[in-house]
């Protein structure tokens, strides 16, 4: 009898209780999928939501809702008011936001997806370098191309992939910018609207949660390899002389081997010093220019001076702007902690004296010789 | 002896530690690194010796009285009225601390998903399995806990896929902290310890005795090292001062990862801690209805006694109105948990003078 009690009570509570009180119907929800955040002429927050349009028909078509307030919520509660279907976070992609805005600082903005557990915050950081609901609305005209969320997603994780930039999702984000000594590197895109592109062009530097200045995808690469978080990715070098009337430099793929990134404190200045070993692999040269032992030593010499070259220059900017994209300060935090407390980091910085060692063995040229 | 009452002391380590690290990771670890930054490990590491100190007590109190429960051996210490009192006081405390559980279960599971649903129902919904666990006795119980091996195994392996993730100079300077701010430290990562006061309520039932201490001391280790890697990789991963604003870092482990196959992988980490605190809830939940039995003598009825049990542990969640009052009560809770090992300790002590019941 208590046996069979049981099992009615399981079987009806199985049936019955489904978390009714709770449940979604997917037909009746708009999902965010990109969030774009601005500021309005009169200092509120402007934000553009993009939901997909769940219909067979307009597989490719998306819903664009442009809200303002003073809090993120405010705007999604006012999107509710003028969405068909009930506005959720829970699927955004990215999110976008305007170059100006990233100026004044943007770390409050992320504060409510850490807070709501519904909110993911995987979805990517972009900066854009005009007005994230201009791009938006342009976007949403494009032909045979994929919706913004698509297209911008792809965009940045294959990019993100390629180690052309930093994966800056959202906790990263957080992470370095309360993280003392470490800043972070979002991806900032700009809208070719002739040609119906988005273009990746260039890495915006932080300086906490306030972007202070932009370096090339070159440049983020060099970054990304002294930080040790580059893998794999292909570098132009211009610097290479070849046998050719329409061609300058070589196209490589480069691997980083070995990382070593030692600092020390000498006089009372930071001084660091920054050893890398690549692999490399010429992808494209000129016919007919083999790779004998002596050029190739010769080309090896010429890549590595272009690299530390460009190293070098790529670390001045980053102090002239002061943004510690390496995290250097919180190296010295960790190994020099008295000295880290008894000095302001913003103003050491920019005295760090920089020395980059690069070594690059060509370890083959394609099918080619 | 009840045969279905009857564990061994693997099993009477399975229970130490599941009421241990249910309630001990609801504990603020982010409080912790507030008060003692990165070094937060170390607190934690002083905790469990103390804590190693009173299983040793514990042990020696429960050896004096072989077949006795805590509430058996209360009566016999301070005679019927003031034993009564004493164990009254521990039920309270074993079904307040119940209350507790279910209320951070409910928070979690509102906070993540269930927005909409009341307490109410999710609270029935979570005490109708676990009433029906007790009627099986302390060994289905014990065989259930065996869960929570599950859930800390989860839980690593959520950590594990985080390496790549780790900054290790997140933790550098080791032994930054002054003697001033482990102290505080100590004070808040002790009660991640708790537990460890229910072992006497249990342990008459324990088979190999003889066994009880060296598992008893392994499942303290266990819960610190566990406690110790899982604050140890917050700080890595996160960093002190982003750590500090958050409130579950566990959770936020398990937010951080993502896959192509699937969606919300936070969620899966999600339905096995629920398990996790769903353990501490039944060992509590247990001792209360033990200790309820006890205090009325009841041979029979004992169903009785577990809907009465569970309804006082619903109605008791009432109290908790908002997240100051439930930490408000989890302090003065943890303080009197405290208390209890100590009055164990005084118990061991007393034993000695009044020999009444001591085994020989």
């Amino acid at each position: 009898m208590k046996k069979l009690l049981v099992l009615i009570i399981v079987i009806v509570s199985s049936i019955s209780l489904m978390g009714c009180w709770d449940y979604k119907i997917y037909e009746q929800v708009g999902f965010d999928l990109q969030v774009g955040v601005e500021l309005d002429e009169g200092g509120e927050l402007l934000t553009t939501r993009v939901m997909p349009v769940i219909e067979k028909e307009n597989q490719n078509k998306v819903n664009i809702y442009t809200t303002t307030g003073t809090l993120i919520r405010e705007t999604r509660d006012d999107a509710r008011l003028k969405a068909p279907k009930r506005a959720e976070g829970g699927k955004v992609q990215q999110v976008l936001v305007s170059k100006q805005l990233a100026q004044s600082g943007i770390n409050d903005i992320f504060e409510i997806f850490e807070r709501d557990a519904i909110n993911p915050i995987l979805a990517y950081v972009v900066v854009i370098d005009e007005s994230p609901n201009k791009l938006l609305k342009i976007m949403e005209k494009f032909e045979n191309k994929p919706s913004a969320p698509f297209y911008i997603n792809s965009l940045v994780k294959n990019n993100a992939k390629a180690s052309n930039i930093a994966e800056m999702r959202i906790y990263n984000f957080d992470i370095e910018c309360f993280a003392p000594g470490i800043d972070p590197m979002v991806p900032i895109i700009h809208l070719e609207e002739d040609q119906q592109l988005i273009d990746l062009e260039k890495v915006a530097l932080f300086s906490g949660d306030k972007m202070v200045g932009e370096v090339t995808i070159e440049q983020s690469k060099l970054l990304l390899a002294m930080k040790n978080k580059f893998k794999f990715g292909d570098f132009v070098f211009k610097s290479v002389e070849v046998e050719s009337k329409l061609k300058k430099g070589v196209a490589t793929s480069l691997s980083l081997v070995k990382h070593n990134m030692d600092v020390k404190i000498n006089n009372y200045k930071p001084e660091v010093k920054i050893k890398l070993k690549f692999s490399c692999v010429f992808n494209e040269y000129t016919w007919g220019s083999l790779l004998k032992a002596d050029k190739k030593k010769q080309y090896e010499e010429t890549l590595k001076k272009e690299m530390e070259k460009k190293c070098l220059e790529v670390l001045k900017y980053t102090q002239d702007v002061n943004s510690d994209p390496l995290g250097i300060g919180d190296i010295v935090r960790a190994k020099y902690n008295n000295y880290w407390k008894s000095n302001d980091w913003n103003k050491v910085y920019k005295d760090i004296i920089f020395d980059v060692d690069v070594g690059i063995n060509i370890a083959g040229s394609g099918v080619s010789k | 002896m009840n045969k279905k009452n009857d564990i061994d002391s693997n099993q009477l380590m399975i229970f130490a530690i599941a009421s241990q690290i249910g309630i001990g990771v609801t504990t603020s670890f982010s409080d912790l690194v507030m008060n003692v930054g990165h070094d937060g490990w170390i607190s934690i590491f002083i905790s469990g010796v103390i804590f190693d100190i009173f299983i040793i007590f514990n042990y020696l109190l429960m050896n004096r009285y072989q077949n006795q429960s805590i509430f058996q051996i209360t009566k016999l210490l301070f005679g019927k009225y003031l034993g009564s009192v004493i164990n009254l006081s521990l039920i309270i405390y074993t079904l307040m601390i119940s209350s507790i559980e279910l209320h951070t279960l409910i928070d979690i599971i509102r906070i993540t998903g269930l927005k909409t649903t009341p307490n109410i129902v999710l609270g029935i919904l979570i005490i109708i399995p676990t009433a029906y666990l007790l009627t099986g006795g302390l060994k289905h119980v014990c065989r259930y806990l065996n869960i929570i091996i599950l859930v800390m195994i989860t839980a690593l392996i959520y950590i594990g896929l985080a390496h790549k993730q780790f900054n290790v100079n997140f933790l550098k300077p080791i032994a930054e902290a002054n003697i001033s701010q482990i102290y505080n430290g100590v004070k808040i990562s002790i009660f991640s310890f708790l537990g460890i006061e229910l072992i006497p309520i249990i342990y008459h039932n324990v088979t190999d005795k003889s066994k009880a201490l060296k598992k008893l001391l392994l499942a303290n280790s266990i819960s610190m090292i566990y406690y110790i890697i899982i604050i140890l990789s917050c700080v890595a991963i996160f960093g002190e001062t982003f750590m500090k604003q958050m409130n579950i870092p566990l959770l936020n482990i398990a937010r951080i990862h993502y896959s192509n196959m699937l969606e919300r992988v936070d969620l899966f980490f999600l339905i096995m801690w629920v398990y996790g605190i769903g353990c501490t809830l039944v060992c509590y939940l247990y001792s209360a209805y033990k200790g309820m039995i006890n205090l009325i003598n009841l041979k029979k009825g004992h169903l009785y006694i577990i809907f009465f049990t569970c309804v006082m542990v619903i109605y008791m969640d009432k109290l908790h109105k908002d997240y100051i009052s439930i930490k408000k009560y989890t302090d003065y809770l943890g303080i009197f948990g405290l208390g209890i090992l100590v009055f164990y300790a005084v118990c061991l002590i007393f034993s000695y003078i009044n020999k009444r019941g001591v085994s020989k």
